[in-house]
């Protein structure tokens, strides 16, 4: 599905590289998890996978499905199925959270040879998609994400993933900001999308989300590299132990 | 330039009621005197009359031909309410709508007054919007043929939206014609008059001269929406003046989405003690269009607010001016006052030029001004992008959001879609983009 092979990128108008070194395999149908430090890079490698400007990839290589994912344009790694839920999502005040869903499942399905769906059928799939992940259907007729709560931010993200049936979904700290309750909505949307077809990276500070999201790989990513991969027991000792034993053995 | 004021002058007046001759009369006297502004003229820096100059829009307007051609341009779709249309300044009985109005309200077109009546308007025309202070105006006067006059009694109130259509007809040559309004609201009473400025067909070369008055008494409360929506060889300049009693309230809407040079001076003069004014505006220029806000608010009594709030979208090789002025007087104790303009430049080669002006001759006030330039939001542009969005879309979409946030206060529901359908067209030049917003 994602295959990263020694990726090097910076800020592009800085001299110390973010990303130095990084390799990552991700196979159809597995969860990855990616934990690591504040400002070690995970934010910054989910941009650079979803095409933001501003970065500059140095050396190595990334294939999506078989392709080389660094050629295509932003719009394009998204109707090829790269889906990134941001941090921090944007908020588009004047344009109506369901104007920008249908705008963006059109143009998906459009690409995948699929026929457009008419109104009625992306707003009864939108509903369905508000229930499930209890957000009042009020808030598709509200501006994206405008004055929507940390936690309405999070869910709306999930919304769109949904909606937009992607391949790969790199969450990105999809779990800061989320009372108990709906982590656990959230966690349960996550899961009912999983399939054989379709990829997931959690990028979290946190052990709670992979109780509920079982991860194949948890990966730790520290000073722009990854320092070490394990099964989902590893994220249980980064909770015990946090990250300096780790950076101690590396160096 | 000479030439250009001596041709407006030279213009022959067709015959009129004595009232009317005498506004002419006192017009021409008064344009006699003035000077064309040049761009050396602060008010006028930014925008230069070329085109009204190269063109020497003079000359009367043609015959409109067959009206059937115009009846679409004239639906703004509002269900209910009066309607007055001017087709080429003059008024056009077989496009309007007349419907019952209450005693003690007078809703008319110039050339309908008895000799009462206009013996009375030519009393108060021109108190806002004296003839000698502004050449356009003076010239409005001279050629001044027809127009509507709106004058509410004590304490009504108009509950239907009342709509004032201004529509200009292809000219075989640049033509110029007169537009003119004068709204008395007595105190208390309340009314809603909807200002649309549209061309049918194309080739209108005609240039628009305007002049609109409104008198508050106190306590009362005017909604007046101004909607240009000309075509992309009409030139419009027009002054809307206002003038507000105690407790008086003016909620201003403002649209320009149309017009090759589209200027609008709006006066507000928040007169008596706690007077209001609200201004909303958006302005969307395209091409080569230059669409100009001038706004001046003058709080000339203690406890007074006013809110402007406007922005604009230039694209293309078009240009947007907006110069808000708010003038605090020294007497004008508790005086609040905010304006905020803000702008996205669609490219490299549109301009936007914005001056915040506040002149504050006392301390107890509370006032803001902001004014901002920018480009599209790479944030949201993105954020748009990662969810499949081709960017050519999810600038239509960005540039809908952010003007959109203004159309949504604006009242009148059809008013609010007609007004959405020529945004989508302006900022969507292959009407696909705009799929998914209508
Ligand atoms: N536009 C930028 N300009 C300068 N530095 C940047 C920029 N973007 C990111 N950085 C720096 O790059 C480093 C990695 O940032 P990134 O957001 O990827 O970290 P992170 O691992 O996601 O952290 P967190 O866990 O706090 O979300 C940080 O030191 C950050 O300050
Ligand atoms: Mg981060």
């Amino acid at each position: 599905m994602l295959s990263i092979h020694d990726l090097e990128v910076r800020i592009a108008d800085q001299e110390r590289p973010i990303l130095k070194g990084l390799d990552l395999e991700v196979g159809a149908g597995e969860v990855h998890a990616i934990m690591g430090p504040n400002g070690s890079g995970k934010s910054t490698l989910g941009y650079v996978l979803a095409g933001r400007d501003g970065y500059q990839v140095t050396r190595g290589s990334v294939r999506f499905r078989g392709r080389d994912l660094l050629a295509m344009d932003v719009e394009t790694r998204a109707r090829e199925g790269l889906f990134l839920a941001f941090q921090y999502p944007v908020e588009i005040p004047g344009l109506s959270n369901l104007e920008f869903l249908k705008a963006a499942v059109d143009a998906v399905r459009e690409y995948r040879g699929e026929p457009p769906l008419d109104s009625a059928a992306l707003l009864r799939r939108a509903r369905e998609a508000c229930a499930a992940l209890r957000l009042d259907p009020g808030f598709l007729k509200r501006g994206v994400n405008e004055g929507f709560s940390g936690g309405e931010k999070k869910r709306n993200e999930i919304l769109q993933m949904m909606l937009l049936e992607p391949r790969l979904c790199i969450l990105d700290e999809i779990d800061s900001g989320l009372d108990i309750d709906a982590l656990q909505v959230v966690a349960d949307g996550v899961n009912a999308l999983r399939s054989p077809d379709r990829s997931f990276v959690l990028i979290t500070h946190y052990q709670r989300l992979l109780e509920y999201v079982r991860p194949d790989r948890v990966h730790v990513l520290s000073g722009g590299r990854i320092v070490r991969s394990g099964g989902a027991e590893l994220a249980l000792e980064l909770e015990e132990r946090g990250y300096g034993w780790l950076e101690e053995e590396v160096a | 330039m000479a030439d250009y004021l001596a041709t407006a002058l030279a213009r022959q007046a067709p015959p009129a009621a004595p009232w009317l001759a005498s506004v002419r009369a006192r017009g021409a006297e008064e344009a006699r005197r003035a000077r064309l502004p040049t761009i050396r003229d602060e008010a006028w820096r930014y925008t230069s009359l070329r085109p009204l100059l190269e063109g020497n829009y003079t000359a009367p307007p043609a015959e409109a031909g067959p009206l059937a051609r115009w009846a679409e341009a004239a639906e703004l779709g509002l269900a209910a309410g009066p309607r007055l249309v001017f087709v080429n300044g003059r008024f056009c009985a077989a496009l309007s709508r007349a419907t019952p109005l209450p005693e003690g309200v007078v809703l008319s077109p110039l050339s309908d007054l008895d000799e009462v009546a206009g013996a009375r308007l030519a009393q108060s025309l021109g108190r806002l919007a004296p003839p000698g202070e502004r050449v356009f105006t003076a010239l409005n006067q001279w050629w001044l043929e027809d127009g509507a006059v709106l004058w509410v009694r004590d304490g009504l109130e108009l509950a239907e939206p009342i709509h004032l259509l201004w529509l200009g007809t292809p000219q075989p040559s640049p033509a110029s014609v007169a537009q003119r309004l004068q709204v008395v609201l007595g105190a208390g009473a309340r009314a809603t008059v909807v200002e649309h400025f549209a061309t049918g067909g194309a080739g209108e070369r005609l240039f628009t001269n305007g002049v609109s008055e409104f008198e508050l008494g106190e306590g009362a409360c005017l909604r007046h929406c101004r909607v240009h929506l000309e075509g992309e060889q009409a030139l419009a300049i027009g002054l809307a003046a206002a003038r507000l009693a105690a407790g008086a309230r003016l909620e201003g809407f403002h649209a320009a989405l149309g017009g090759q040079l589209t200027r609008v001076e709006l006066h507000v003069a928040l007169e008596g003690e706690g007077a209001s004014c609200e201004l909303t505006g958006l302005y969307l220029p395209r091409r080569r269009e230059v669409f100009d806000y001038h706004t001046c608010v003058e709080h000339r009594s203690p406890n007074a607010a006013s809110e402007q709030a406007f922005r604009g979208i230039a694209a293309d090789r078009a240009r947007a001016v907006f110069n808000g002025r708010i003038h605090i007087h020294p007497g004008a104790r508790g005086s609040v006052a905010h304006l905020v303009d803000r702008n996205i430049l669609g490219n490299d080669e549109a301009e936007v030029d914005v001056k915040p002006e506040l002149e504050i001759y006392n301390d107890d006030v509370q006032c803001s001004h902001g004014a901002t330039v920018a480009q599209w939001d790479e944030r949201q542009l993105f954020y748009l992008r990662s969810r499949g969005v081709p960017e050519a879309e999810a600038r239509v979409l960005l540039g809908f959001a952010f003007a959109n946030e203004v159309l949504e206060r604006f009242p009148l529901q059809e008013l609010r879609q007609r007004l959405r359908a020529r945004l989508l067209a302006r900022l969507a030049v292959d009407p696909q983009l705009a799929r998914h917003l209508t």
